[in-house]
Formats: structure tokens, sequence, C-alpha cells
């Protein structure tokens, strides 16, 4: 999660949409109106950011079965986080 | 959560903290302190009888996940375990022992804006100083639950 929010926000900086002083935390914590223009600019990236957030309650604090299954899925989700922000800058 | 369930990550939370170099993994390695100190002071809660011992997992404050017939569904709910120490805050008469192991969490947490997501170096001094401050919130919660 930390890992995707990094990526996302090296990104939006990156294309000038947000500020470097303005980094994403969690997309829940962010207003509906920002939610909505970040998500404009931002090609899925936060709906994706947020699934992996929404694996957080019954995985990491609590102890639903099937944990392998969300890590898996999460590591999906990062890895397809990486490619789209990825393609929109160049690292060095 | 289960006093039960807090107690199983707690004791993973750590073996995967050894396994970590605090400098190469800091973020991960201090994510598992923060996250196993919390574990700590919710199974500590629920032992002193200040929040539920229950299957409801924080969603956010005053949200928890629940198993129903639907599945895990997530419900309106005022009390349960704590996301971070004061999110939410917890009410009631909180034990001096369980103050002390979330004020312990609490000077962790300082270190997380600027070292996690920030760009702050964390160096040998805070490194050493979050963890004596995991492991005496570690150590208390071994007293109090050595009593319950």
């Amino acid at each position: 999660m930390l890992a995707a929010t990094h990526w996302i926000n090296a990104d939006l900086h990156d294309r000038g949409v947000t500020s470097v002083d303005q980094d994403i935390i969690h997309t829940y914590l962010l207003t509906i109106n920002e939610y909505r223009r970040l998500s404009v600019a931002s090609k899925n990236l936060l709906s994706i950011l947020a699934e992996i957030e929404d694996l957080r309650p019954l995985h990491v604090r609590g102890d639903a079965p099937h944990g392998e299954h969300a890590a898996a899925r999460a590591d999906l989700m990062l890895s397809r986080i990486r490619k789209i922000a990825t393609g929109s800058f160049c690292d060095g | 959560m289960l006093v039960s369930s807090h107690l199983d990550k707690i004791h993973r939370l750590i073996n995967l903290r050894s396994r970590l170099d605090p400098v190469d993994d800091f973020e991960l390695w201090f994510w598992c302190s923060m996250r196993a100190g919390t574990n700590a002071i919710n199974a500590a809660l629920h032992l002193t009888g200040i929040t539920p011992a229950e299957n409801a997992y924080p969603s956010q404050p005053g949200v928890f996940y629940e198993l129903t017939d639907m599945g895990y569904v997530p419900q309106l709910k005022q009390f349960g375990d704590a996301l971070h120490v004061g999110r939410p805050p917890v009410l009631g008469n909180i034990p001096d022992d369980v103050k002390t192991m979330m004020e312990l969490m609490e000077q962790i947490e300082t270190y997380r804006d600027p070292c996690v997501r920030g760009d702050l170096r964390p160096n040998e001094k805070i490194i050493k100083h979050c963890d004596e401050l995991f492991f005496q919130c570690i150590d208390q919660f071994k007293q109090l639950s050595s009593g319950h």
C-alpha cells in the first residue's frame, strides 16, 4: 500500500497534478472533490490503490481467512500501479 | 479481534521484524513495530475490559467489518479495536499500564510521517529510539498479560 501510494504521488507530482507538499496519504482522506479531480488525472490509479487499502480491515487488522489470496491480489495491484505510474515519467 | 488473534499477529510481526534490517528495510521494520505495538494495545484494552474482544475488524473510526451470513459486512459500531493510538480515542478508565503502552506507541508514531511517508532518512539515533520504545511497550504488555 505504501509503495503504491509513493508511486502515485511521484506520478502526480511529475505531471504537475499535485505539488510535492500535497502527498496523498490514503484515498479515503481525500475530499470527494479532490478524489474526483485526481481520478480524472490518474488513469484509474486511485481506484486500484483503494482496492489495496480495502484489503486491510479483514487481513491486516483482522484475521479473516485466505490472507495469501489477499497478498497475491495486493501484489498484482501494486504491479499495475507501478506500470501505469512509470509509463508517464522517467526515473533518472 | 479476539485476544488470541492479537497475540498471533504480535508474534508473527515480531518474528518478521527480527528478520528485517532496520536501516535497509526501515519502512517495513517500522511498520512491523507499529502494528505489533497497536495489536498489543488492543489486546491490553480487551484484557482490562475497556474494549470488547470480538470478531470485528476496524475499517475507519465507527465502522467495523463483522462476519454475517452474507460474509464480512461493514457495520456502524462505536467501540472496538483502535486503528492507531487515538484513532479513535478510547473512552473509559484506562489502567495506568495500558496508558503507558499508548504513550510509548504515540512516541513511535511521531517518526511515521517524516521517516516513512517523508524523506527524512532515519539515522542510528532514531532507529535506536524506535527500538527501545517498541520493546518497552511489548515488555509492558507481557507484564500486563501475565496477570490476566
